[in-house]
């Protein structure tokens, strides 16, 4: 591609902003991203912790084997893999973090008592398919509950899914119910390759594509009409009779009682219930109930996870197990969409002649730097500061950052947002002679201090003194 | 929720066909049809957006979740591989997917294939055991074999006049292609009754 120097902009080419390339797919989190995904993880991970479930930590690549073992052999163009220069092995970066759970519980955890209850968090890597559609690195947050099975264990995983996005900040869900257990049994009979077609015309629910594959197939009679009467069978309540009436006798009518039970113990969790006896998912260890939780924005799942009884047995200790993940990224994106996202605390950006005060914000827990010796009021905007601490002739001045607008007259406004005089004549003499002796004599003073910034900030104006408990 | 359901479409041969279509199933389609440069176009009662789109960009759009709902040909859909769902064959815009080359003139052992699709060209030969060495062309593609950039072409028929007027014959047929309705995995959950009772009404129309 040839730029005319003209036509591009000084400042892009000075700023070097495509000199360093990333790979498709790969992304930088700059502080307002990297602040949500953390915040987000953390909330995600002390809901996990409130449910009994401990974090473990699993390592970004394993050998492939070991990998493959767990997601059956998951098509090679998806996964990233190298050869690992220690042992000549083919290692590959994890696409999914479930099956090395289940590696570790099988493993390192195979004598301790069930049921266990791990949670994780961590980024796996996919390469994105056709196009970079999709983030290759992809921060999830999930729990495995090994040991237990049944609908209870299976709504616990449900339970846990709703709460954790809840306490995330998400107010609405919809949970999307399905079962390995319909699909998975009429398509046993189709041998390998026609098997993995009419799969891919199942989860594209392509009636048409799947009426033309399974002309012929070696399927009873009932069992054809069950598939092809799949794509159409979703939906709430009134989806069962139907469900019901046209499974009858095939071979999906186990994984439909099932599923119908869960269904219906579902619906105490609170949020919207559908079900989908047409779902099938990419990664084929699930033998029981499948779910996703939808909510507007990113235009995909935020939470996936189901049932993987068989998993735990391809690494020789055979057990029951279910778990979910959530894709961070996403959950951001729905939080975006509703303007639920986690809002940020103060930060103070402090005068340089102020420093000896920083000590005790920080004691006080307002996060404070110093400032550069000019045009703080820029800088703290440009750095997201939410307030600016200057000494001026007044005193102590508490500055709000990035509200010139409604500076002016703003009495009725938030504490936050108008400009505050520190009320002590005392203090901002103390700091001032602080500063001339560049020694901090009164630590009380500079405590008393910090405790009437955070005030300042935290209480809205004309509630006065006192009004804060603390 | 809230808000017109949002239907892709492109602007094009189809339109007509779909409006019919999407008449029948009592949706209102005097602004999709109005001819002007509007790219979104609101139906009258408020319940439905159009968005005029490229036929490629279709599914784009649905994917990402950017149109709840889309009409796209089979071609495109097979082509790219994308992450939705497909649920009804509309029946419109109907042509083949077919190898062609020059009349009477055998292929090499390892022919030179132009073509708009190059995966579908390339699975198509896969599956035969042919080693293909696929070209791509952005259109045009008939030119190919009379000028000796390729021995065959793999592309869309829907009379075979094309083929006829430049002297090339078909071969043969890779698939049927037809417009589906194409919808946004999580849109078709999140508005699950909006969009059923949509798909159960051209549903119907199709058949009629």
């Amino acid at each position: 591609m040839i730029l005319q120097g003209a036509a591009v902009p000084a400042a892009s080419v000075a700023r070097g902003v495509l000199r360093h390339p990333l790979p498709a797919g790969m992304r930088d989190r700059l502080p307002e991203d990297a602040r949500l995904e953390a915040e987000l993880s953390r909330r995600l991970l002390g809901s996990f912790e409130l449910h009994g479930y401990e974090q473990v930590g699993v390592p970004a690549f394993e050998f492939a084997e070991v990998l493959e073992r767990g997601l059956g052999s998951f098509a090679p163009g998806e996964v990233l893999r190298f050869v690992e220069p220690e042992s000549g092995e083919v290692v590959a970066l994890r696409p999914d973090m479930t099956p090395q759970l289940a590696r570790l519980v099988a493993t390192r955890l195979a004598s301790a008592p069930l049921p266990a209850r791990l949670s994780y968090q961590g980024s796996v890597l996919r390469r994105p398919l056709e196009r970079a559609r999709t983030q290759r690195q992809v921060l999830q947050a999930g729990v495995e509950l090994v040991g237990l099975s049944g609908v209870e264990a299976d709504l616990e995983i449900l339970e846990l899914a709703v709460a954790s996005v809840q306490r995330a900040g998400l107010s609405y869900a919809v949970l999307d119910l399905s079962h390995a257990g319909i699909t998975g049994p009429l398509l046993e009979p189709l041998e390998p390759e026609r098997r993995d077609e009419v799969a891919l015309a199942l989860s594209l629910k392509d009636q048409s594509q799947l009426e033309a594959l399974t002309e012929g197939a070696p399927l009873s009679a009932v069992d054809r009409a069950a598939l092809r009467a799949l794509p159409q069978l979703h939906g709430g309540e009134a989806l069962w009779p139907r469900a019901e009436r046209l499974l009858a006798g095939s071979s999906a009518e186990r994984g439909v009682r099932e599923l119908h039970l869960l269904w219906t113990r579902a619906r105490a969790l609170g949020v919207p219930v559908l079900a989908d006896l047409g779902e099938v998912r990419a990664f084929r260890y699930y033998s029981g109930f499948l779910f996703q939780l939808l909510a507007e924005g990113p235009g995909r799942p935020l939470v996936s996870g189901g049932r993987y009884d068989g998993l735990l047995g391809r690494f020789g200790e055979s057990r029951p197990a279910a778990g979910m993940a959530v894709d961070v990224d996403r959950l951001r994106l729905a939080l975006a969409r509703t303007g639920e996202l986690p809002g940020r605390g103060a930060r103070v950006l402090v005068a340089p002649e102020l420093l000896a005060l920083t000590s005790a914000l920080r004691a006080a827990r307002l996060p404070c730097a110093v400032g550069p010796t000019d045009d703080r009021a820029a800088y703290a905007a440009a750095w997201r500061y939410t307030h600016r601490l200057e000494l001026e002739s007044a005193g102590l001045v508490l500055h709000p950052v990035g509200s010139s607008m409604g500076r002016a007259g703003s009495t009725g406004l938030a504490g936050s947002s108008v400009e505050s005089t520190i009320d002590s004549s005392a203090a901002a003499a103390a700091v001032s002679q602080s500063v001339a002796s560049t020694r901090w004599a009164e630590a009380s003073e500079a405590e008393r201090v910090a405790l009437e910034v955070r005030r300042l900030i935290e209480a809205p104006v004309g509630a006065g003194p006192g009004a804060e408990g603390s | 929720m809230s808000g017109p359901l949002t239907i892709a479409v492109s602007k094009g041969r189809t339109l007509t066909a779909l409006a019919k279509l999407l008449s029948r199933a009592g949706v209102e389609v005097q602004s999709l049809l109005a001819d002007d440069r509007r790219l979104v176009r609101q139906s009258d009662d408020g319940r439905f957006a159009f968005l005029m789109l490229k036929p490629d960009d279709v599914p784009t759009y649905v994917e990402y979740g950017a149109a709840d709902l889309g009409v796209s040909g089979r071609d495109t859909l097979l082509e790219r591989g994308y992450d939705l769902y497909q649920p009804l064959d509309l029946g419109i815009g109907r042509c083949r997917m077919v190898v062609a080359g020059p009349r009477g003139q055998a292929a090499p052992e390892l022919p030179r294939v132009a073509t708009k699709y190059p995966r579908i060209a390339a699975d198509h030969f896969a599956r035969q055991g042919v080693q293909a060495e696929v070209i791509y062309v952005g259109g045009s593609v008939e030119l190919a074999p009379l000028v000796g950039l390729s021995d065959l072409i793999v592309d869309l028929v829907e009379t075979g006049s094309t083929l006829q007027q430049n002297d090339l014959e078909e071969r043969a047929v890779i698939c049927e292609v037809t417009s589906l309705l194409v919808a946004n995995r999580a849109a078709f959950k999140l508005r699950h009754a909006e969009v059923s009772d949509l798909l159960a009404r051209l549903t119907a129309a199709v058949r009629a």
